[in-house]
């Protein structure tokens, strides 16, 4: 074997087997959100109750966990239960917001049933506060401290371990 | 009034039944309001570029899922303010990250996309040149000697065929 055309050919592969080794890696729908660390994007929505709720209400007291979901994503509605018995442990402590991500006001109402959400849950129009948030798909659950600012974002639904460790993590932070 | 135009409105009035102000993000819009042909035209230059997140390499113009006609909406009421394609792009990488450009920045890291293609082509087109010059024109193939045994033939030829 010529080793010339050996040595050639290595120094064009070897860089591209090593970039496509690193590609497998990552997950592409893995992206950190370039909001970590960063000021929360604001938002005042209607409630599906018919009211009005909002970022700027708690900014300065209270933490926030920022679910985004709807009512025809299946693990969404795996995970609800999970943000419920959270909301109702911690929720004096922390805010809770579910914010319906291409629903109709309708079917939440329907799949809330009577007893609705122990947390807001808010009808996003047009996608405006999803897009600011950069939500790829539901469910996405963002994390957001007492002075707004993004501490962590998950995609997909939550494991409760990490959902209460994120809790106990957003009442830690000052 | 249009869902478009209520949108518009909202995007104009912070805080009101809608997402984030925009100029939290990227500030005063640095060119004309448009409305109309020039919103359109102005909307599918932008919207070209910017990757639809749940689908295969397409643009939100170019993809008709729910998210991408979503961010197609954005991209216009952005655009009926005022804002450039700088500013517009710049939205959505805030909150999405460089992933959601469809052309990688010319900047950092990403610059070796557009950097390594012709330089592999200019180190391999050197390299096949040097190899051609190298090896040189082929030897012109050789001829078998001329059979003795022939000669009165081959002569005999020459002559007939002279003086055509």
């Amino acid at each position: 074997m010529n080793l010339k055309y050996l040595a050639v050919g290595l120094a064009f592969t070897l860089p591209l087997l090593y970039f496509m080794g690193r590609g497998f890696d990552f997950d592409p729908h893995e992206i950190a959100s370039p909001l970590i660390g960063k000021a929360a994007p604001d938002f005042r929505l209607t409630t599906v109750g018919g009211g009005e709720a909002g970022l700027a209400d708690i900014k300065g007291g209270k933490p926030a966990v920022v679910n985004f979901w709807a009512t025809w994503c299946v693990p969404c509605r795996q995970e609800h239960p999970l943000l419920q018995q959270a909301a109702q442990r911690y929720g004096e402590k922390v805010q809770f917001y579910g914010i319906v991500y291409q629903d109709t006001e309708e079917k939440i109402r329907d799949w809330l049933g009577p007893a609705g959400s122990v947390y807001p849950t808010l009808v996003d129009m047009g996608s405006r506060t999803a897009i600011a948030y950069g939500v790829y798909g539901v469910p996405e659950t963002f994390f957001v401290d007492r002075n707004g600012v993004v501490l962590d974002k998950y995609a997909g639904p939550l494991p409760s371990a990490y959902l209460i460790g994120m809790i106990e993590k957003l009442l830690g932070a000052s | 009034m249009s869902l478009f135009f209520l949108c518009l409105a909202l995007a104009g009035e912070p805080g009101l039944g809608g997402g984030p102000d925009p100029r939290t993000v990227v500030g005063e819009p640095v060119g004309q309001t448009l409305s109309g042909d020039a919103l359109e035209q102005k909307t599918k230059e932008i919207a070209v570029l910017i990757r639809c997140p749940v689908c295969q390499g397409s643009s939100v113009e170019a993809s008709p899922s729910e998210s991408a006609r979503a961010m197609r909406d954005e991209v216009k009421a952005l655009v009926a303010l005022g804002y450039d394609r700088d500013q517009v792009t710049a939205y959505f990488v805030a909150s999405y990250g460089d992933f959601i450009l469809l052309e990688p920045k010319k900047e950092g890291f990403a610059v070796w996309v557009w950097l390594l293609p012709p330089l592999f082509l200019t180190v391999a087109g050197i390299g096949v040149a040097l190899h051609l010059r190298g090896r040189g024109l082929p030897p012109p193939p050789r001829l078998p000697p001329p059979d003795p045994e022939l000669g009165d033939y081959l002569e005999r030829v020459r002559k007939e065929t002279a003086g055509q």
